[in-house]
């Protein structure tokens, strides 16, 4: 082969520019200490890296909660305890004062202890970690108990229904309830028989009214290629039946006749009705307007065996809570002989009203319609007044919007309420009972006080038996404590354990071997100098030099 | 007996043709780095001899100069420019991905998984502590990261494809100007060749511009039997003897992919016939610049993929925020998470109902209004109510979406209790609703009751991180390693093509530098030779000169 200047020079510098190259890929690895640096470098160690970077966040994302939800259950834990060790004190003091051979003095100087350990209880239930009270459920802004024992909130259906536990995620799907509910702790002290029967019979809840929907007809099978082009409908009462020489052989080409088509006065159906085909490819003439019927139609040929379907949707409905038949027993003798107030919670379309009905106010004769529909009858208000009454001067609110309903199915009575649509739209309704806001702990330590103070040794006796069942039930949520504690640790390990796995695995995809790299720099920089020498020697001579 | 003066004629035509020999050596030298220069020879013979009487053969009659001739491969400079088009289309396409690899920089410290990584543990805190103002605060500057992070790759995306446009246009305008100068060339090269000969030099300057020509395009050129050359693009003729037709450049009426760059060109004959490039840097440009799908994806794919992306998992945390419980619990139900060009929530539901189909700015008043499927436009939908109705729809998006030709590119969104068919969210408009500026309002429960102390529905956000059913390639992080894994092989797959084409560009070249390159050390050699043939003819005259001057001057004079 003949070689000429040129491509000597350029054979030179070309293989020059390839070992630079070379040389700036391990310089790049070595500056960077990463083996790939843009994903086509390398498609497959690219989306690795991407997998085990999110990965190694997320679990340390994990090994944050799960360290969280160990702070926050040893927290739980130490209350517990100290309410347990006060409960105990207690009830040795009980022990000590039910024997029958303590003065007045003795017994009061028991009590003004007791009363200390109350307050002691009450400020363990009123705990907080990093600032949110743990025992008070959902309500972490509040806490759980006032200085006399009551609770801070209503407790409600909602409470006692679904206990609420905060959640925390530890692991893809893997959910740890770490919070320990202070109504489980505490207890509720509970209304008189009747009523608690009528609180559990009544169906309470939320609900949502339907949506307003159109009249349709519904025509299957299209065939267009008998159809003569005479199509009638009525909508709303109108007939569209004039002017069909448009085309119609393709789907849109139908449509478009379809929609042209007139009544007398020059109105096209398109203002009255939407056409188009559904999914199953059957034509739909659905209404614009609310309450005008899609009916009559005559189609001439237009269906090759299918069926013209007239249907119409529902318009709005009322927002129903209840009732359910089968487990709901109401009775009038509960409402005679109840003596308390029930207490609810109405939220009409976002408004919240909060209603009572005094039920010892109603007695004998007196039944269930009396109590919660008549209005105005005996004895005075109905639960139906009260409400139109906590309602009135809303915006929106007519009296009755609001319908309680006494229904009967036969042989049992039930009590449900609805709430009326806000014109045309659907009218949403929430209805919660309150259960009351006295703790059963703090109404037993409250009676033994009580009964110290008048040195009932009866009462006394009674108290070391509701502290022995109160000892049980917290022993028991100490242990289900400790079972998450157990759990914690174990899943903090494996956090470790995978963290430690995935980021070798990070490593191995991503970092360079600095010494094989530094290997192949060396390597490289050899190859360049020698190409760098040799083309020197041979670049320079020719035959020039050798002339005279 | 031969004349005396023919030794003087013979002498001379060696002189001159050695000295024409010189120049032409010398021209070889000077132009020895003269890119497309291929090196030329003169050609000579013997001139015609005597011939001698009486059987004794013939005598020379010295040299005449045949032509001066260059010496190149034409099929060699066939070979290079077909592979030199293949060379222009995958660097095109290769440094495109290059930039593209760039804008989506995956994988680094500051890239949408990191961001995606930091917003989720964002929630994680929100889920445990949802009573806090910190970690609303932190749940909100995080979601407002991801937003600007997908602004602004689709933003640089679509900045690169203007450029791309721009360098098309100036690639184009390029190709125009050579054919052009080839056009003035070949007035010169046929006029000069009138006489004979070959115009060497001339030609090699054409050459240098087909070279040129051919990285840009593929192009078939040949020389008729008329001496009159010809250049055809994609069949159609671009330089015929004296003319040219130019390449045009028109605005583009209507967008070609949904999310585009305003303002691309297209690109067609003068004479109106429609042109796409078929090889070359054309071709690579013009791909890279426009292709949504196929196997050379281009800009458009990637700015859909996150287009596509993006509507996803908006469209997912909308529907669980919404579902969920701010403080101000009364004011929060249905707030979205993620509206466009910073509406409220209400804003972009007004904004979906009346303008949410076909409108390209995200603004009111462009657009048609998003087309309800709450009715019967599903089968068996109207019986249906919340969850059960969005099951429904949800399976069937398909199916709705590709009933409906026109309907191809949109997705379904639910505003309120309607499922409406609308745009996907861009990348490019995306921002947080404007609602969640109160903090309070970043729905963090699931329930009413359950606030402020209840995080679940935090928790139900976080969980969009592992849900393996989101989209077609699975979870978001699939998502995007999906994307960045389609990206590299490409990329790869450029960039090797590439290379290997330099390679036999390169080899085809240097092959051509072998035949046509100026050799230093040859011309040299020719150098001395035709300068020691010139002193010998010179010498010669001498020669003849003394035997002229003994038969004038000395012959006959004996005796005087």
């Amino acid at each position: 082969m003949r070689v000429t200047n040129q491509m000597m020079s350029r054979n030179l510098l070309r293989n020059l520019n390839r070992n630079m190259q070379d040389m700036q890929d391990y310089q790049d690895q070595l500056s960077t200490g990463k083996k790939v640096q843009d994903p086509s470098d390398g498609p497959v160690a690219v989306t690795k890296i991407v997998k085990y970077k999110s990965d190694i966040r997320a679990l340390e994302q994990y090994d944050k909660n799960a360290k969280d939800a160990l702070s926050f259950t040893e927290t739980s834990e130490l209350a517990i305890a100290d309410i347990t060790d006060a409960l105990d004190r207690a009830r040795e003091l009980a022990v000590q004062g039910a024997n029958g051979t303590n003065s007045e003095e003795e017994t009061k100087a028991i009590a003004k202890e007791i009363k200390q350990l109350k307050n002691h209880i009450i400020g363990e239930a009123n705990k907080t970690f990093a600032g949110k009270y743990i025992f008070s459920g959902f309500h972490t802004d509040e806490k759980l108990l006032n200085d006399d024992g009551t609770y801070n909130f209503d407790v409600t259906n909602v409470d006692t229904d679904q206990t609420p536990q905060t959640t925390y995620e530890v692991g893809v799907g893997e959910d740890i309830k770490v919070s320990t509910n202070g109504l489980d702790l505490f207890g509720l002290v509970e209304k008189d028989t009747e009523t608690k029967q009528i609180l559990e019979n009544m169906s309470v809840g939320k609900a949502k009214g339907n949506d307003l929907e159109h009249s349709y007809a519904k025509l299957s099978d299209i065939d267009t290629s008998n159809y003569t082009g005479n199509f009638s409908v009525d909508v709303g009462g109108t007939t569209f039946d004039q002017n069909h020489d448009a085309e119609y052989s393709t789907k849109s080409e139908l449509i478009s006749h379809l929609e042209t088509i007139e009544d007398g006065s020059g109105n096209q159906l398109s203002e009255s009705a939407n056409v188009y085909f559904n999914t199953e490819n059957e034509l739909i003439i659905e209404s614009k307007n609310d309450g005008e019927e899609v009916e009559n139609i005559t189609h001439d040929g237009l269906l090759a065996s299918g069926s013209v379907n007239y249907q119409t949707e529902q318009t709005a409905t009322n927002a129903k809570v209840g009732p359910d038949f089968d487990e709901k027993v109401l009775t009038d003798t509960m409402i005679q002989n109840s003596n308390e107030e029930i207490k609810f919670k109405f939220s009409y379309n976002g408004v919240e009203k909060e209603v009572a009905l005094d039920l010892s106010q109603f007695g004998a004769g007196d039944n269930l319609s009396d109590a919660f529909t008549e209005n105005g009858t005996s004895p005075t208000n109905s639960l139906q007044e009260k409400i139109d009454n906590a309602f009135s001067g809303v915006t929106d609110y007519a009296t009755g919007d609001i319908i309680v309903n006494v229904e009967n199915d036969g042989t049992n009575d039930s009590l449900s309420f609805s709430g009326k649509p806000e014109s045309g739209e659907p009218s949403t309704l929430d209805v919660k009972v309150i259960k009351g806001n006295k703790s059963q702990l703090m109404q037993d330590l409250d009676d033994f006080i009580t009964a110290l103070e008048s040195n009932d040794q009866d009462g006394m006796g009674k108290f070391i038996s509701d502290a022995d069942k109160h000892l049980d039930n917290l022993n028991s949520e100490r242990s289900i404590i400790g079972a998450k504690t157990n759990r914690m640790e174990l899943i903090l390990s494996r956090i470790e354990d995978d963290n430690i796995n995935v980021t070798q695995l990070l490593s191995n995809a991503q970092d360079v071997d600095m010494s094989e790299a530094i290997m192949n720099l060396k390597n490289r920089e050899n190859v360049y100098r020698a190409a760098l020498s040799t083309g020197a020697k041979t670049i320079q001579p020719s035959l020039i030099d050798f002339l005279r | 007996m031969p004349s005396s003066f023919l030794g003087l004629g013979i002498a001379y035509s060696g002189l001159t043709a050695n000295q024409r020999s010189l120049q032409v050596t010398s021209h070889n030298i000077s132009n020895a780095n003269t890119e497309g220069y291929s090196r030329q020879r003169m050609d000579t013979h013997a001139y015609s001899p005597d011939v001698l009487p009486g059987g004794l053969g013939t005598l020379g009659n010295g040299v005449e100069v045949e032509a001066v001739k260059q010496i190149r491969d034409e099929f060699l400079d066939y070979k290079y420019r077909g592979e030199n088009a293949k060379f222009g289309e995958w660097d095109a396409r290769s440094s495109v991905l290059k930039e593209v690899e760039a804008i989506i920089n995956e994988p680094s410290d500051s890239s949408i998984s990191e961001v995606l990584d930091d917003y989720f543990e964002a929630l994680h805190e929100l889920n445990k502590n949802p009573e806090n103002l910190t970690t609303r605060t932190l749940v909100r500057q995080r979601a407002i990261a991801v937003t600007k992070q997908v602004n602004q790759m689709s933003e640089k995306l679509k900045e690169l494809q203007s450029d791309l446009n721009f360098e098309f246009n100036s690639a184009v305008n390029d190709l125009n100007n050579k054919a052009e100068q080839i056009v003035e060339l070949n007035k010169v090269i046929y006029e000069t060749e009138l006489e004979g000969g070959t115009a060497n030099d001339i030609r090699d300057q054409r050459n240098v511009l087909l070279d040129e020509m051919s990285e840009l395009a593929d192009i078939d050129y040949y020389e008729d039997d008329n001496n009159r050359f010809h250049i055809a693009l994609d069949g159609t003729k671009m330089v015929s003897h004296f003319n040219s037709t130019k390449l045009e450049l028109t605005p583009r009426a209507k967008k070609l992919n949904e999310d585009d760059a305003v303002d691309l060109t297209e690109v067609q004959w003068e004479t109106g016939q429609s042109y796409t490039p078929t090889s070359g840097k054309l071709k690579g440009l013009f791909e890279a610049r426009d292709n949504i799908e196929g196997d050379a994806k281009g800009i458009p794919y990637y700015i859909d993929r996150i287009n596509n992306f993006i509507d996803t998992f908006a469209e997912e945390s909308n529907r669980i925020h919404s579902e969920g419980f701010g403080i101000d619990s009364d004011k929060t139900t249905g707030l979205f998470m993620y509206t466009i060009n910073d509406m409220t929530t209400d804003d972009y539901k007004d904004y979906l109902r009346d303008h949410g189909l076909n409108n390209e700015t995200g603004q009111d008043g462009n657009g048609e209004a998003g087309i309800d499927v709450t009715s019967q436009v599903l089968n068996g939908t109207s019986t249906l109510t919340g969850d059960d109705l969005q099951e429904k729809i949800i399976a069937n998006k398909s199916k709705i979406i590709n009933n409906n030709p026109q309907y191809q590119g949109k997705t379904i969104k639910k505003v309120d209790d309607d499922y409406l068919v609308v745009d996907k969210m861009k990348a490019s408009q995306i921002s947080i609703a404007r609602d969640l500026e109160d903090l309070d309002l970043i729905a963090a429960s699931t329930t009413k009751d359950g606030v402020p102390g209840n995080g679940e529905n935090a928790l139900a956000l976080t969980q969009i991180r592992n849900n393996q059913q989101l989209y077609e390639w699975g979870s978001p992080e699939d998502y995007i390693k999906s994307l960045i894994s389609n990206l590299g092989v490409d990329g790869q797959e450029a960039l090797r093509v590439m290379e290997n084409q330099e390679v036999l560009v390169d080899e085809l070249h240097t092959k051509r530098l072998s035949i046509q390159g100026v050799s230093l050390d040859e011309e040299m050699t020719n150098m001395i030779k035709y300068q020691k043939a010139y002193s010998a003819s010179a010498r010669m005259i001498n020669v003849m000169d003394e035997m002229l001057d003994l038969i004038v001057n000395r012959l006959g004079v004996g005796g005087r």
